[in-house]
C-alpha cells in the first residue's frame, strides 16, 4: 500500500508542474512552443559545424555526431536540473506556495523530484527532436546508428537519477538564498556544459579545469549514450565507464538524502521557506 | 491653475526615473555583477574550446565573444523591458503607473536605458575578459564605425521592445512564453556563435529583418575584418530604416495592447 500512496503522491505532483507550465493555452500551442525551442537550439549549435564546413570546408561527419548528441543529450539533464532547481524559486518567490507544498506534501525531496520528473520529460523530447533534426542538418547518415534499446533505456533512467539527485543537492543550497538560486542553478548547468564533453571531449579542455570533469557523472554517462544510440562511436574502457558511472550514481543519491535533510531541518529552523525578497 | 506637464516631461522623466532604479537595482551587490560575467562567460569558452577541437581558425574566437556580448542586449533591454513590465504588473506598480499621467514608452526608455547601462557593463568585461583569456584580437581603427552600428541596434532593440512589452502587459504569462520560445530562433537568426553569412539566401534576407542580426554583423566585420564607412554603410542604412519602422510599429502596437488590457480589464490582473 505504501508503493500505491507514494505513486499517487508522485503522480500529484507531476500533474501540477504540467498544469503550471501548460495552462496559459491550449495543448496544441504548447506543443508547438516546446517544439521551437530544441528545434533551433540545435540549429544553433549544428551551425557551428556547419559554419567550420562551409567557410573552411572542413566535413566530419564523427565530429558532427559529437557535437549533435552532446547538445542534444545534454537537454534531457539541463531541463530536468534546472526545472528542479527553479521550482524551489518560483513556489517560494513568486508564487509564494512553497510553505503550503511543505505543509500538505509530505516529503520535500519526494515532491521536488516529482516536479522534475515532468521537466525530465520534457527534455527527452526536446533531446530526441533535437537529435533527429541536427543529425538531418549535419548530413550524418542515420541510418548507421544501429542503437541497442535497452542499453539507452537504462541510461536515460540513470541519467535522470543522478541528474535529479544532483538537483536536489542544488536545490537545497538554493533554499538558503533567494538572491542567487536562480544563479546556482545557470552556474551548475554552465559548468556541465562546459566541463560535461557535451561540444568537446575533456582532452580539449586546459589541464586546470579536468579534474571538475570527475566531479560529475556527466562524462561516463554521455560517452556511454553516445555509444547506446551509436555502436559505431567507439569508446575506451566501456566496463570501467559503466562502473564510475553507477558508483558516482550511488554515491549522489547517498549524499543528496543526507544534505537534503540537513537542509530540511535547518530551513524549518531559520523559517526560509517563506523567505521572499519580493523580486 | 495648476500648470499640466509637458509631453516631454511626461515622457523623459519617467525615464530617467526608471533608468535609475534599474541601475541601482542591478548593481547594488557587486557579486551579482561578478556573476552575470561568469555565467556568460562559460558558455562562450565552451563555444571557443568547440570551435578550437574543430580546427577553426583563431577569428572565430572574436565571432563567439562579440555574439555572446551582444545577445545580452536582447535579453537584458528587449525582453528586460518586458520582463519588468511584467513583475511591475505582478506586484501592482503598473495600475499606479497608468493612474498617473506619465507617457508608458518613457517608463519603457528607462527600463531600456537601465538594461543597455548594466549590460554594457557585464558586455565590456566579457569582451575584456576574451582578449585576455582567449587572445581574441579586434581591429581598433574601426571602432567609430563599430560604435555607430552599436548604438543604432540599440535604438532599434528598443521600438521593437515597446511593441512587445505590450504582449506581456496584456497577455502575462502567455508573454513570458512567447519570449522564451523566441530566445532561440534570434540566437540562430542572429548568427550568435558563427557569422550570418554561412546561411542560405533566404535565411540571411530573413535575418535581415532584425536589428540584433544586422548590429552583430555589422560589429564583426567592423572589428573582427577592419571593414568600413564604405563596407559597412549598408548596415547603417539598413538600422536606420529598422529604427524608424520599429519604433513606429512598436508604439502602435504598445498603445493597441494596452488598450485591448483597459477594455477587457486585463490590466490589473494577476497569475494569468
Amino acid at each position: 500500500m505504501a508503493i500505491v500512496k507514494w505513486f499517487r503522491r508522485f503522480k500529484a505532483a507531476v500533474w501540477l508542474t504540467w498544469k503550471e507550465q501548460s495552462n496559459w493555452t491550449n495543448p496544441i500551442i504548447y506543443a508547438l512552443y516546446t517544439s521551437i525551442t530544441p528545434f533551433f537550439s540545435v540549429l544553433v549549435y549544428a551551425y557551428i559545424y556547419i559554419a567550420i564546413a562551409f567557410l573552411s570546408g572542413l566535413v566530419d561527419l564523427n565530429r558532427a555526431f559529437y557535437l549533435v548528441s552532446g547538445v542534444a543529450l545534454y537537454n534531457f539533464i539541463g531541463s530536468g536540473l534546472y526545472g528542479l532547481i527553479w521550482t524551489v524559486h518560483s513556489e517560494r518567490e513568486h508564487f509564494r506556495t512553497l510553505k503550503y507544498t511543505y505543509l500538505a506534501f509530505p516529503s520535500l525531496h519526494l515532491y521536488l523530484m516529482a516536479r522534475s520528473f515532468y521537466q525530465f520529460i520534457v527534455g527527452l523530447i526536446y533531446t530526441i527532436i533535437m537529435f533527429v533534426v541536427g543529425l538531418y542538418l549535419t548530413g550524418y547518415p542515420v541510418y548507421n546508428l544501429n542503437p541497442d534499446v535497452i542499453e539507452v533505456i537504462i541510461l536515460i533512467i540513470l541519467g535522470y537519477i543522478w541528474s535529479s539527485q544532483l538537483g536536489i543537492m542544488v536545490a537545497g543550497s538554493s533554499i538558503f538564498s533567494s538572491e542567487y538560486g536562480p544563479l546556482i542553478s545557470e552556474a551548475v548547468g554552465g559548468i556541465l556544459f562546459l566541463v560535461g564533453a557535451v561540444l568537446y571531449p575533456v582532452s580539449a579542455l586546459p589541464p586546470f579545469i579536468r579534474p571538475l570533469s570527475n566531479l560529475f557523472p556527466m562524462v561516463e554517462w554521455m560517452e556511454l549514450m553516445r555509444h547506446a544510440l551509436n555502436r559505431n562511436y567507439m569508446v575506451s574502457n566501456i566496463g570501467q565507464l559503466h562502473s564510475m558511472l553507477l558508483l558516482k550514481t550511488i554515491i549522489y543519491v547517498g549524499i543528496a538524502i543526507v544534505y537534503f535533510r540537513i537542509v530540511e531541518k535547518l530551513t524549518r529552523e531559520k523559517g526560509y521557506l517563506e523567505a521572499t525578497l519580493h523580486h | 491653475m495648476r500648470r499640466g506637464r509637458s509631453t516631454w516631461n511626461r515622457f523623459i522623466r519617467p525615464a530617467i526615473g526608471r533608468a535609475y532604479v534599474r541601475i541601482k537595482g542591478g548593481n547594488r551587490e557587486p557579486s551579482w555583477i561578478l556573476w552575470e560575467i561568469i555565467l556568460p562567460m562559460i558558455m562562450i569558452a565552451s563555444v571557443i574550446w568547440a570551435y578550437e577541437n574543430m580546427g577553426a581558425p583563431p577569428i572565430f574566437k572574436g565571432f563567439v565573444i562579440l555574439g555572446g556580448a551582444m545577445m545580452s542586449y536582447w535579453y537584458n533591454v528587449l525582453w528586460g523591458m518586458g520582463r519588468t513590465l511584467y513583475w511591475e504588473k505582478e506586484t501592482g506598480n503598473l495600475e499606479l503607473f497608468l493612474l498617473s499621467d506619465s507617457k508608458l514608452p518613457g517608463l519603457l526608455l528607462g527600463m531600456a536605458l537601465g538594461g543597455m547601462f548594466n549590460t554594457s557593463i557585464r558586455s565590456l568585461a566579457v569582451i575584456l575578459l576574451g582578449i585576455y583569456v582567449f587572445k581574441a584580437q579586434f581591429i581598433l581603427d574601426t571602432v567609430p564605425i563599430a560604435l555607430l552600428i552599436f548604438f543604432l541596434t540599440l535604438v532599434a532593440l528598443y521600438g521593437l521592445g515597446l511593441g512587445l512589452s505590450g504582449l506581456h502587459v496584456v497577455y502575462g504569462r502567455m508573454g513570458v512564453r512567447i519570449n522564451e520560445a523566441l530566445d532561440e530562433p534570434i540566437m540562430f537568426l542572429s548568427g550568435q556563435y558563427y557569422p550570418i553569412t554561412s546561411f542560405p539566401l533566404l535565411l540571411q534576407y530573413i535575418a535581415g529583418l532584425l536589428p540584433l542580426a544586422i548590429g552583430l554583423d555589422g560589429v564583426r566585420r567592423a572589428l573582427l575584418l577592419g571593414e568600413g564607412f564604405n563596407q559597412l554603410y549598408l548596415h547603417v542604412i539598413i538600422l536606420m530604416v529598422l529604427t524608424v519602422v520599429f519604433y513606429l510599429l512598436g508604439l502602435r502596437m504598445l498603445n493597441k495592447l494596452v488598450e485591448i488590457g483597459r477594455r477587457d480589464g486585463r490590466l490589473i490582473l494577476r497569475w494569468l
